[in-house]
């Protein structure tokens, strides 16, 4: 007791400047975006090296997994393969996809991001879309030479435009932390008859990601008097805890939605 | 001591507001910007008991930054010009000019002295407050560093001349 106490007198000066200066630094980090994303983009090609190693070795352990994917997506594109050539000539917006491996990912953070291992290099720009075959993943945040780093659904920052399979009503959908299984969907107004078990998928309006894709199912929606909106939770069709293969949506025509729809929110 | 201290805990509105109102809305080709209320900081006697300074030092850089809403960037630069201005007066001010209590005005320390003394530790608190502002190292960041000290500088002698005159 006697030496803590001569220990705090002798380095009081030093002790309160470390923990000043911890909670500015605290501060600044927390609270300055800009800065923030700055130094994610300068040093995301050093972190994903480092993943990129550790997960060259994980890689061994997953191949059955891995493997099982790929069968289903075959006999997927096979199918589709197959109805394509019947309305060949239709006229919906063109997308690209180019396929990447998450070398790392989070799911029990408030905010998560997911790695993957391609880049400006192979073209991937912010704010391009991430899927897999199950269903959405998320934006790209920031991009270095060769890797990306994903918002994914399971984060505070992202609200990807959704709509409901049969009625064509549009939300967006948003995750409250804890559970990676599950998200809410916001801005659903009260009288849309909603059941469990219905399907959400993504609506085409916006150029980050194809119509139609699937996100997940109602588990329970619930009136709010209140906002006038549904409180809705959906089960996510995509496991978070177990991703190997996504895929980059290229928009051929987002440049130039985008530069007329500049025109009209000017 | 504590006369001072309580001085001091009132001077503090008072720059805040110049600098708030007044000088961060002035900017030297477009780009510097002063910061006057090191001013205060710089002239507290060498024998002010280090807590005090470095809690004043990070309250007046707090109070900055909730104005400019960036949280952490003056407070850091303003505490670690706390931390090392004990050494800084050491080695630039000679011994046994001033008196342990005494303000470090530029009267009483002498003009060469003075300049040299704060010039230091405004460079190295802009040094700091602007790399954390931009994340670079290049030629432009230093450029904006080296003249944003000498602006400062320069005005917080002239604020001298025309607060401590007798």
């Amino acid at each position: 007791m006697q030496n803590l106490l001569r220990f705090l007198r002798m380095y009081n000066v030093l002790i309160i400047f470390l923990l000043l200066q911890g909670y500015s630094i605290n501060l600044y980090l927390k609270n300055n975006t800009f800065q923030n994303n700055i130094l994610i983009e300068k040093t995301s090609n050093y972190t994903g090296k480092i993943y990129d190693f550790s997960n060259y070795i994980k890689e061994y352990f997953q191949l059955k997994n891995i493997n099982n994917q790929l069968m289903i997506e075959n006999s997927k594109l096979h199918n589709l393969n197959s109805k394509n050539k019947i309305n060949y000539l239709s006229d919906e917006k063109y997308f690209n996809y180019l396929s990447a491996k998450v070398i790392n990912n989070s799911i029990f953070k408030r905010n998560n991001y997911l790695t993957i291992n391609k880049g400006k290099k192979h073209g991937v720009k912010d704010g391009m879309g991430v899927i897999s075959t199950n269903g959405v993943i998320g934006i790209v945040h920031s991009t270095s030479e060769n890797y990306a780093l994903i918002i994914s659904i399971l984060n505070k920052q992202s609200a990807i435009s959704i709509c409901l399979k049969k009625q064509n009503n549009y939300g967006s959908l948003k995750w409250r932390g804890f559970n990676y299984k599950e998200a809410n969907v916001e801005s659903i107004p009260n009288h849309v008859q909603i059941s469990s078990g219905d399907t959400i998928i993504t609506n085409g309006y916006s150029t980050i990601f194809p119509s139609e894709i699937n996100i997940g199912t109602v588990k329970s929606s619930k009136k709010n008097n209140k906002t006038g909106n549904q409180d809705i939770i959906i089960d996510l069709f995509t496991d978070f805890n177990n991703i190997n293969c996504v895929y980059v949506v290229k928009s051929q025509n987002s440049q130039e939605q985008l530069k007329l729809e500049s025109f009209h929110n000017d | 001591m504590t006369n001072q201290i309580l001085k001091y805990l009132l001077q503090l509105p008072i720059y805040l507001l110049i600098q708030i109102c007044v000088l961060n809305e002035v900017l030297f080709f477009s780009y510097i910007n002063p910061y006057l209320y090191l001013i205060i900081l710089i002239v507290m006697p060498y024998k002010t008991p280090k807590w005090f300074l470095l809690l004043y030092a990070f309250t007046i850089g707090l109070l900055l930054d909730l104005f400019s809403g960036n949280l952490g960037m003056h407070s850091t630069a303003c505490l670690i010009l706390a931390l090392i201005k004990s050494p800084v007066f050491k080695i630039t001010i000679p011994h046994n000019i001033v008196e342990e209590y005494d303000e470090l005005t530029m009267e009483k320390v002498g003009v060469k002295s003075f300049i040299l003394y704060s010039m230091i530790l405004i460079f190295i608190h802009h040094a700091i407050l602007f790399i954390l502002e931009h994340i670079t190292l290049d030629f432009q960041i230093f450029i904006k560093i080296i003249a944003s000290t000498i602006i400062t500088t320069i005005i917080i002698a002239i604020t001298q001349l025309f607060l401590f005159k007798k």
